[in-house]
């Protein structure tokens, strides 16, 4: 039904768009200022005629409760139509599939050369010769210092306000070579491209513009670009955003895999719109911090915000690059006052001092009203129909989050009262399905839908607890130690095949390498007892600057790291990969540091600058320090190294007597990999428990048999 | 542990601790000696309006549990506990 619809719509705009469309657009040559201002402020200066039409656009706007993401390739399809002509080729593969296009680049040399002039040594201008400011763009490319990390590193570039626009003025720069020119060729092209198609119709140009310069970054010139249009919706996955990096659908999506050239497939729903949209609704309105236990309320919710929202980072958001290096991830808005929902500080990325591009609105509301005016002004009727559709899809998607709803109940309902694994992760995927479909199922009222109370009430009689349940328990699950490790259902799906291993993971079997829980196979060591393992989590704090060295040794001192021979170090320091350290102490006159890493994607050079200040000033080693890069069995994939780094330390315990040969071939990456199931089995064999809230029934029977 | 009787902070007393985020950021609180650090733990959460349990809690170098106190962990006023984010990797 809807590809007859959509057939309808092309075929109208098409129409449109070559005739009358276009002339209703002002002549900005002589009346640039007149116009300037039609747009900014077109419903008081236009006439009554334009007045009354702005008026039931807005009408239509409000009408409408709620916004789905699947609107967003819709719009994208609907703005290629209005421009066919300048598209040689439209690939459809049906509803759901990739959309692929491809542009037509035959130039007339005129309008090369009018264009050509609009990027000038000062930037990048519109045809008014006004500067186009790149970050007011892109905010999901400026705005989040996790991506400039990343840039920073693959390009070796700081991504700051002002040298991003050098980046992009000085393509001949030396120092960045390919990849910066690649960027800027590609943008010019774009704009070349773009401007000659759109000659002489500068509105429409300066919407492709708009839109181009973001994805300038992203595609070959001479362009076909592949988009994920993403029809599924947040349901599917009902993936929780902030962890977005970790696992989706099983896929792990990852700054390394980009860095390190693995082509990624792009299966289902990598981020949904909606979902940041609905944080962006809680940011907006009063409730910034929900009533305990209770949701936020959307009373605030504006769908024609969240369009304008879309409209400014639709390419961002649904758009990525596929096998090309830069990735982008979405922005996280700053935090206001206590921060809602957390969104600044997510996942595992840290929040450094952050820089001073904060003050970026998340949304930039200015340029977004003009773009929407603009586009309204290009084609009004474009807007309605989109609007239709939008309500169309809304429907869609609240039958959609009913069926998927009624699945879930039917799931928790036939697994029962339990306390297994297949329970606790149920149970997690209805706590998931929920807090990432707010905005759909919780209504003006702050209370959730029917269908999804219903959920609510099984997992509520089911666990005994709050919403806020997390199935999580401490490991081992003896009375509380000095050394246990809290062990959340995240922790527990990351052992499933071809997902990333959490910093929980590596110190529960790490605790399994020393002291009381040791294995077996590890008690004829010859350094048994001379060998500390810190935590996981620990090596940030030497990465981060800011942490004093006195710190550092009155903890090492504390954890008696001074007369240990031995020192693992699990390194991560929000890298997105796991490789091993070892210092060795002898007899605190020189120290040897060893580095393992099972594909080389941490840079050794680095981490003995910092081990080797580290052994000096918190060790107190005066004597000579080497370091050893020692070659290790690659792990031949992009998902095992954090069970390379335990394999690798397991067997240096068991093999090190004074002098260890240590080649590609120590042994068989498949033993390594296998760690995943004998970790499985420990937790198993020593029966997880739940101890989250104190009103949960089993977490009681547990205890009480301990007493 | 031997538990209360070493303490820095004396026992049951009241001592202020303080939680250091990755960031540097610091959030003071002021605890008992006998009370679990759960407390302390889900209010930090809170404070940064994160769900429970997403932060990594380090004193001196190894993880918090949140049965234990400031007591068993022989805390003294003003000590520094770590919050780190869980990271992952692959």
């Amino acid at each position: 039904m809807q590809s007859t619809f959509l057939k309808t719509v092309r075929g109208h705009c098409w129409k449109n768009s070559k005739s009358s469309l276009w002339r209703r657009l002002p002549n900005r040559r002589n009346e640039n200022r007149k116009s300037t201002c039609t747009m900014a402020d077109s419903a008081s200066s236009g006439s009554d005629q334009e007045h009354n039409e702005e008026i039931q656009v807005k009408k239509k706007c409000q009408n409408l409760t709620r916004c789905c993401p699947k609107y967003l390739c819709l719009l994208t399809r609907l703005l290629e139509q209005l421009d066919k002509r300048y598209i040689e080729m439209i690939e459809d593969q049906g509803f759901g599939a990739p959309l692929k296009l491809k542009l037509d680049t035959t130039l007339p040399p005129d309008t090369v050369r009018n264009v050509a002039n609009c990027i000038s040594p000062q930037g990048i201008m519109d045809l008014k010769g006004q500067p186009i400011n790149l970050y007011e763009l892109s905010p999901c490319v400026i705005g989040d210092p996790n991506v400039g990390d990343f840039v920073q590193s693959s390009m070796g570039h700081p991504v700051d306000q002002e040298g991003f626009i050098e980046f992009l003025k000085s393509p001949s720069k030396a120092g960045d070579g390919r990849t910066k020119n690649m960027a800027l060729n590609n943008m010019r092209t774009l704009l070349i491209d773009i401007a000659k198609r759109n000659d002489k119709k500068e509105d429409a140009m300066f919407v492709y513009i708009y839109r181009l310069v973001v994805l300038g970054y992203i595609n070959n010139p001479n362009t076909t670009i592949s988009a994920n249009l993403n029809y599924l919706g947040p349901l599917c996955t009902g993936t929780d955003y902030r962890w977005c990096d970790e696992s989706v659908d099983g896929t792990v999506l990852g700054v390394t895999r980009w860095r390190n050239k693995l082509k990624p497939t792009i299966t289902g729903n990598m981020l949904s719109p909606l979902i940041i949209a609905s944080d962006l609704a809680i940011l907006e309105g009063d409730d910034v911090n929900p009533p305990k236990g209770g949701y936020p309320r959307y009373a605030k919710f504006d769908p024609d915000r969240l369009i304008r929202f879309c409209l400014a980072n639709w390419a961002l958001l649904e758009f990525r690059p596929i096998g090309e290096s830069l990735y982008i991830e979405p922005y996280y808005p700053p935090k206001r006052g206590t921060g809602a929902l957390g969104t600044g500080t997510g996942s595992s990325h840290s929040s450094p001092a952050r820089p001073q591009v904060v003050d970026l609105d998340y949304c930039q509301p200015a340029k977004v009203t003009e773009l929407t005016s603009r586009l309204k002004l290009v084609d009004r009727q474009f807007l309605d129909i989109f609007l239709g559709l939008l309500k169309q899809f809304v429907c869609t998607l609240e039958a959609d989050a009913k069926a998927h709803a009624q699945g879930l109940k039917r799931k928790l309902c036939s697994l029962g009262k339990k306390d297994d694994y297949n329970t606790k992760n149920a149970i997690s995927d209805a706590l998931a399905f929920i807090s990432a479909n707010k905005a759909i199922l919780v209504g003006s009222d702050g209370k959730l839908n029917q269908y999804a109370s219903d959920i609510k009430a099984i997992y509520q009689e089911m666990t005994g607890g709050s919403v806020q349940c997390q199935c999580d328990f401490t490991y081992p699950p003896s009375p509380p130690a000095k050394e246990c490790v809290g062990i959340s259902c995240k922790d527990l799906k990351c052992l499933e095949a071809g997902a990333w291993i959490t910093s929980s993971i590596i110190d529960l079997y790490s605790l399994h390498l020393k002291g009381e829980h040791m294995l077996p196979e590890l008690q004829s060591s010859p350094i048994l007892g001379q060998y500390a393992i810190m935590t996981a989590v620990y090596y940030t704090k030497l990465v981060k600057n800011e942490q004093r060295m006195g710190e550092l040794e009155r903890e090492a001192s504390k954890m008696g790291l001074m007369e240990m021979p031995f020192i693992f170090w699990p390194l991560n320091g929000d890298s997105d990969h796991w490789s091993l350290a070892i210092i060795h102490n002898e007899d605190n006159q020189k120290a040897t540091i060893f580095h393992m890493d099972s594909n080389g994607s941490h840079n050794s050079r680095t981490i003995f600058n910092l081990f080797e200040e580290y052994v000096r000033t918190v060790l107190k080693i005066r004597g000579g320090i080497c370091t050893k890069k020692l070659e290790v069995p690659p792990q031949g994939n992009w998902f095992d190294c954090g069970l390379f780094v335990l394999y690798n330390m397991k067997k240096f315990i068991m093999e090190y007597n004074g002098n260890l040969q240590v080649d590609a071939t120590w042994y068989r990456p498949e033993a390594a990999s296998s760690l995943r199931t004998s970790i499985k089995e420990l937790i198993q064999a020593n029966k997880m428990t739940p101890r989250q809230h104190d009103n949960c029934d089993n977490a009681k029977k547990w205890e009480s048999s301990f007493a | 542990m031997s538990g209360v009787t070493s303490g820095g902070g004396g026992g049951d007393g009241r001592m202020n601790v303080k939680v250091k985020g990755q960031d540097g950021e610091e959030v003071f609180f002021r605890v008992k000696g006998s009370t679990r650090l759960k407390k302390l733990m889900n209010a930090y959460c809170d404070h940064k309006s994160m769900r429970a349990n997403s932060f990594v809690f380090l004193f001196d170098g190894h993880r918090i549990n949140g049965e234990q106190t400031p007591g068993e962990l022989e805390m003294e006023e003003g000590d520094t506990i770590a919050a780190m984010l869980p990271q992952t990797g692959g």
